[in-house]
Parts: structure tokens; C-alpha cells; sequence
């Protein structure tokens, strides 16, 4: 796998600032189970700068994201997780998200409220910086499934540009390629540019400017998944230890939707697939919290499985029915084995215990098919799995009331 | 695929706290680019804090059902400490000797401060590197799989092009022995001089003990004196074994030395100068055996038989000492290797 991401980080690589604008053609309109997710790109004239505080952005429509902390695997380190642990640690964070395109390059604008400016430094040993990401996935389109948000899985591979606020005062901006958890491998991507500046009301500005061809990376289509990530450096927060949104949609001016793939994202949006919220809390609690951390119900053992706990804010309802009746149709990678032995194996030739197989989330078949350690719950009644899918997009959201996306 | 695992056996007993290694380690690894402030081998005087400062308390390790545990990033200027300089210029000219800048703690910070009162006061060195566990916690904690360790030997090394900086390696290091680089962002530790282990060299630090104190062999070896100790006699003790990580460095521990004299001047027979309870708390229960065993060949000893115990403790050459099999060049290894005529390919 490794050797596939190398493969697609030369490829983005080699296919630097090529490229152009695409045709103009009429214009479609998004479904409305779709407008929630929607990010409207505005057409603006080129070239396009990354400079947050340029006047072009005073006139683009905005749209606030949600992020919430990446809980699905479980890090090691004592300050970040207490700091998770804190009253509001676990409490959405929002974005605010502008977009634009001149046809040749894809200008994101991102601003978020956070305390305190924190960078690395060349003399400190526990000083993280503040930081975003902007996610894409390679492939998408009709016939396309989403990656796994978590930075993609083996068969949908994403690209990330990820932006941190450098000791020197600027932002250093870096392109990687991903097929899960821990895979990230860097690309070469200088047309990648951005910037990010202290708000004085106490948060960041940034800008993110990206050819819209890319390598393997193509956004000029109608609708184009995206998903966000910060980090706060003063909550220790690195790698895995961020706040990360679910898959939004980019919506492209000038280029026609495809009705097929709207129509695929549409799934598991339709109100006749709402669920009853207190039979899904009941059957989650009572099935998935066995293997699962869910929400406030943690009785399983850590690590066991993915931690639930954000998952109505990062998960689609399609994926969250997928994983449910056919787990292995997405394999979500596994963290890394080795945090959990088994004691009750004997040691090998150097005294070492081998790691637990019950803490590793999918194993390989006889044809070398990976297949989930989930079982399938395919017989459960369809209003049962609209139950649990709607409950679990509760999970990590604000409290009832205050809307998904306001 | 070979499953071997090179191992260390450090005496206690033998060791005078002069440092050597240290400064063997640093000259050789540590002291360019970033790495001023690791000591990928320190030697600390206990009881005392350790370096980084209270490593004990800093978690990381395995819990008793064996799953990792969380732990912390050491700060460098609270936790290691930044070196600091002396106003020599102006001490060569009359003036007092004055440290510059705020001092906070370093890498022998509480040196021989030890612990009681004179005339029972005591303490011991301990010198560390790497343990390159068989159940690395490092190698566990990193999300990145980043970390690894050789077939061929065991020692465990960070993948550099594969390391990002996340430090959650230096988190759940129980001993503190891995090290982040904050000027190229990426983890670094001791890597037991493997350049000079495939030339059929001991690590630097071994090799200039001056003490003589430091065994390097393989721990499948039954010939080597490092499996003689360990396996054998059963006087080499893993430290904090209760970290569940497995260490392959194993130390002699400390006899109790003279016995405490009482309020009149008296020696207190069968006093424990240096308690077995703290011994036992660094290396186990297999403290007391191993004591009784050296405390019984130094009594054969004494009685005019041969010890095979004593001599192999007394290190009489580096060719038994440091069995590292068939070197890549020989070379170099009848160069840094003076005395030694051959060398046996061990455990084979």
C-alpha cells in the first residue's frame, strides 16, 4: 500500500500546474437533501492569492463547517486526551468556510475562532502548532464510494494539503497522498500555496490555493467532496489528535451536476429513511456498545473497535447503513497493532508477548480480501438500521435543538 | 526471518559514575543538530530524579492486561534542562566563578546527592540507554508505524523518512529514551551504535566504559557471558520490568554495601545501607536471589575456590565481554578491537 501512496504522490507530483480551465457548461442545481452540505464556490477573475485579508473575500458567501475530535482511534499521550477530556474538550468547534475559483486554481478561506497562537518551536520539545487540512478525495464521482473520512482507506485514497503556522511567522504548506490512518506520504506540490494570520478577536484567517488539476487530484467537476481538519497546538494536538469535519460538497460554478452521483450522495438523506431516535439509542447501546465506545455509554474495552463517540458529525448516513449491514464493504485501517498484547499467548524468542488479533479491525481472508472483524447485522428489520443511523447522527453533533449546520 | 536479540548487561556494582559513556555517546551521536540536549546514555545517581527529570512518573509502558498506556511529552527546558555557561572570561582575571542564566535542572543534575543522612547516607549510579524492548511501547504508539525493529538483532530504530514529529513515541516510552528533535522535527534515540555492531564492534558507550562494566551479546548465545548472566546465574535484572515492555539491558544490582552504624558509632549487623525494597522496586523480585547468589561466590571466593561467577563479573577481556559475530569488515574491527585475535560467530 505504501508503495501505491509513493506512486500517487509522484503522480500529483509530476503533474504540477497543468492543466486548465474547464469548459463552461450550464449550469444544475444541487437536490435539497444535498443543501446542508453544500459549499457554494464562487466564480471570482484570476489569478487567485493567498492572502486571507484580501477585499475579494468581503463579498463571498460563507458556510460554518463543524468539526468534531477525531475519536475513532485512541492516542497515547496524557495532556492531549486530558484536555479531551475537559468540560468543553469534545465540543464541536466551527469553521467558517469561503470558496472560490478563477476556472484554473480552487481559493478555500477558512476562519476559526482559537485562543491562543501556537507554533512548534526549535527549542521545545512539547510546543505543537496550530494547523488546518483540507482533504479531497482522488476519486469521486458517479460509481464512486466516499473515502473513509478518517484520511481514506485502501480503495478510496485521498490528497491532503495541510497547513501549519510556522516558528518563523508564516504557514507551511505540505501535500500528501493517504489510503488511512497513518499512511500519509508527501507529495511534491509546489502550486500549493497559503497563508494564515492571527484574527485579532482571537482566532485564525487562512487561505488555501490549489491548482484545480492537481496529478491524480481533478476538481473541476459539479460537486466536489471535502472535508476539514484543525488542530490547536495548545491542546497538544497533533496527527490524529484534531478536530475533523465529515465529507462537505463543493459546489463548482459552471459546471453541470451529475444527477447520478447527487443522487448517490442523496442516500440515507430521504425523510422516509429517518428512524426512530430512541429505538436507534436503544439498539446501539444494547448491540454496537458491546464492541464500540458510544457516546456516554463506554463499556467496551478501549480500542476494541472505532470510538463512536463524533461519528454523527464525521460519517454520511450511507456509510454508517453500509458499515452496519455489509462491515466490510469500507475497511477502516486499524491503529497500530502493537498497543494491545496478548498475554495470554506465549512469548516469542525474544520474550515479546504478540499483539492481541481481537484489537485489529479486519483480517485478511483466504484470497487476501480484507475483511472486517464486525459481523454483519444484514437481517436486522430496515426500520431498525434507520433507527440506529439516525441516533448515531446525533453522535458528537451540538445538543438536540441547536441544529447540525447552522 | 532471524528472530535474534542483542542485549546489554550493565554491573552496577562496578560502575564509578565518571561518565565516559557518556560522553562516548555524545561525541559520537548527540552533539550537532538538535541533539545537544539527548543523552541517547546517561548516567544518573540514585535516588534521585533521572533524566529527563522524574522519568517514572511520566507514564507510557503497558498496563497489566498488556495494553499501552498514555503518557508524557518531557518539556526541554523544564524537564531535560538547557545547558548553561560559567563566566570563565572573568574567572581567569580574579572573579568568582558564576553559573549564567537561570538553572533548572540537567542531565546529572542531583549527582551523588543520593539519599540518608551521614553516616548511613547512600547512593549508587545508574547508567541507561535504550533497552530496545521486545514489546516496544515506542514502536506500539507510533500512529504512523514508524518504528521498527531489526530481524537480524532486535535493536529498535526510527524509520526517518516515515517519522512526522507526532512524538506520541516519546510519550509512551516508560524510560525516556526516546527523544524528539525539535530543529528537523522528527523523533531520534539510541540506536546501540548499529553501524558499529554490523563492523562486529560493541556500542561506543560499552566499549569505553572504563569501569569495564558493560556486556554486549546475543541473548540466544549460551556461550556469551551476557546469556551467562542473564539466563545462567540469573544476577542480571531488567529494569522496571513491570513497564511490560520487555527491556533486553540488564543490570547487576548493587550489593548492600558497608552496614549503617547506630547512634554510638556502631556498625548495625545485617543492616541494609542500600534498602533491597528500593532495589526491588527498580528491578524486581529477582533482586534478592540475584544478591544471594554474588554474596555466595564471593564467599567461595573468599574460601580459597574458583568463582567462574567473579571472573566473568571482573571482565578480564573484550573478546568475552562483546560477542557480535562475523564482522562486515575486519578490518576496522582489528582496529578498534586491539588484542582480540579472532572472534567466534556466537550461538551458531
Amino acid at each position: 500500500m505504501r508503495r501505491d501512496l509513493a506512486a500517487a504522490a509522484l503522480a500529483v507530483s509530476a503533474a504540477l500546474g497543468l492543466g486548465g480551465a474547464p469548459p463552461a457548461r450550464a449550469q444544475g442545481s444541487a437536490g435539497e437533501l444535498l443543501a446542508p452540505d453544500l459549499i457554494e464556490v464562487k466564480q471570482v477573475p484570476g489569478p487567485l492569492g493567498a492572502d486571507p485579508a484580501a477585499p475579494l473575500w468581503a463579498g463571498i458567501p460563507s458556510r460554518v463547517v463543524l468539526l468534531a475530535p477525531q475519536r475513532s482511534i485512541a492516542l497515547h499521550d496524557r495532556a492531549a486526551n486530558a484536555a479531551l477530556a475537559a468540560p468543553a474538550g469534545a465540543a464541536p468547534r466551527a469553521v467558517k468556510v469561503q470558496a472560490v475559483t478563477d476556472g484554473k486554481a480552487l481559493g478555500l478561506r477558512l476562519e476559526w475562532s482559537d485562543a491562543s497562537d501556537d507554533r512548534a518551536s526549535p527549542d521545545e520539545t512539547d510546543r505543537y502548532g496550530d494547523a488546518f487540512a483540507v482533504q479531497l478525495p482522488l476519486r469521486y464521482g458517479a460509481g464512486e464510494r466516499l473515502p473513509y473520512v478518517g484520511m481514506g482507506d485502501e480503495a478510496g485514497k485521498v490528497i491532503l494539503h495541510l497547513v501549519r503556522a510556522a516558528d518563523d511567522g508564516g504557514a507551511a504548506v505540505r501535500t500528501a497522498v493517504a489510503a488511512g490512518f497513518g499512511s500519509s506520504t508527501r507529495a511534491d506540490a509546489p502550486a500549493v500555496s497559503a497563508s494564515m494570520r492571527r484574527d485579532p478577536a482571537g482566532g485564525w484567517q487562512a487561505v488555501l490555493v490549489r491548482p484545480l488539476a492537481l496529478g491524480e487530484s481533478d476538481l473541476a467537476r459539479g460537486l466536489v467532496p471535502v472535508a476539514l481538519a484543525i488542530w490547536d497546538g495548545a491542546r497538544h494536538e497533533r496527527g490524529g489528535n484534531k478536530a475533523l469535519s465529515g465529507w462537505k460538497l463543493l459546489r463548482m460554478p459552471g459546471i453541470p451536476l451529475d444527477a447520478a452521483y447527487a443522487a448517490e450522495l442523496e442516500a440515507g438523506r430521504h425523510p422516509e429513511e429517518r428512524g426512530d431516535l430512541a429505538r436507534g439509542k436503544q439498539l446501539v447501546e444494547g448491540m454496537c456498545a458491546a464492541c464500540h465506545q458510544v457516546g456516554a455509554r463506554r463499556i467496551a474495552r478501549p480500542g476494541l473497535a472505532p470510538d463512536l463517540s463524533s461519528i454523527g458529525l464525521q460519517a454520511t448516513p450511507a456509510y454508517l447503513r453500509e458499515s452496519i449491514v455489509s462491515p466490510s464493504a469500507v475497511i477502516v485501517p486499524s491503529p497500530n497493532a502493537w498497543q494491545h498484547q496478548d498475554r495470554a499467548r506465549p512469548r516469542d524468542a525474544r520474550g515479546a508477548y504478540p499483539y492481541a488479533e481481537a484489537f485489529v479491525w479486519s483480517r485478511r481472508d483466504a484470497g487476501g480480501k480484507a475483511v472486517s472483524r464486525m459481523p454483519a447485522f444484514a437481517s436486522l428489520p430496515p426500520a431498525d438500521v434507520n433507527a440506529m443511523v439516525t441516533y448515531l447522527m446525533t453522535l458528537g453533533a451540538p445538543a438536540p435543538g441547536a441544529g447540525r449546520t447552522p | 526471518m532471524s528472530t535474534r536479540q542483542l542485549a546489554m548487561v550493565m554491573d552496577l556494582n562496578k560502575c564509578i559514575g565518571c561518565q565516559t559513556c557518556t560522553v562516548a555517546c555524545k561525541t559520537q551521536w548527540t552533539n550537532r543538530n538538535g541533539r545537544e540536549y539527548m543523552y541517547w546514555n546517561n548516567v544518573e545517581t540514585r535516588p534521585g530524579r533521572g533524566y529527563p527529570a522524574r522519568w517514572e512518573e511520566l507514564g507510557g509502558g503497558f498496563d497489566e492486561k498488556g495494553a499501552l498506556r498514555e503518557g508524557t511529552v518531557p518539556s526541554r527546558t523544564a524537564d531535560y534542562g538547557t545547558p548553561w555557561d560559567f563566566n570563565l572570561d572573568e574567572a581567569a582575571t580574579g572573579a568568582e566563578v558564576v553559573a549564567q542564566g537561570k538553572l533548572q535542572n540537567g542531565p546529572n543534575w542531583d549527582e551523588d546527592a543520593g539519599a540518608g543522612d551521614f553516616p548511613n547516607s547512600w547512593f549508587f549510579y545508574l547508567p541507561r540507554i535504550c533497552n530496545h524492548c521486545s514489546n516496544a511501547s515506542c514502536l506500539a504508539a507510533c500512529p504512523r508505524g514508524a518504528i521498527f525493529k531489526r530481524d537480524q538483532d532486535g535493536v529498535v530504530l526510527v524509520d526517518q523518512e516515515r517519522c512526522e514529529g507526532l512524538r506520541y513515541c516519546v510519550a509512551a516510552c516508560p524510560y525516556k529514551k526516546i527523544y524528539f528533535n525539535p530543529k528537523i522535527s522528527r523523533s531520534e534515540k539510541c540506536i546501540f551504535c548499529f553501524p558499529r555492531v554490523e563492523k562486529g564492534l560493541p556500542p561506543a558507550c560499552a566499549q569505553q566504559c572504563v569501569g569495564r562494566i558493560r556486556w554486549v551479546g546475543y541473548l540466544d548465545d549460551e556461550a556469551g557471558q551476557v546469556f551467562q548472566l542473564v539466563k545462567r546465574w540469573e544476577v542480571a535484572l531488567p529494569l522496571h520490568p513491570e513497564y511490560g515492555t520487555q527491556p533486553n539491558v540488564y543490570y547487576v544490582p548493587p550489593l548492600p554495601g558497608p552496614p549503617k552504624f547506630d547512634a554510638n558509632g556502631k556498625p548495625i549487623p545485617n543492616s541494609e545501607r542500600i534498602p533491597v525494597a528500593y532495589l526491588e522496586s527498580l528491578f524486581g523480585p529477582g533482586v534478592k536471589k540475584a544478591l544471594a547468589t554474588i554474596e555466595a561466590e564471593i564467599a567461595r571466593r573468599k574460601a580459597g575456590k574458583g568463582s567462574e561467577l567473579l571472573d566473568t563479573l571482573i571482565a578480564f577481556n573484550f573478546a568475552e565481554m562483546f560477542r557480535l559475530g562475523e564482522p562486515v569488515d575486519p578490518g576496522l574491527v582489528k582496529l578498534g578491537k586491539r588484542g582480540t585475535k579472532s572472534l567466534k560467530v556466537p550461538g551458531r
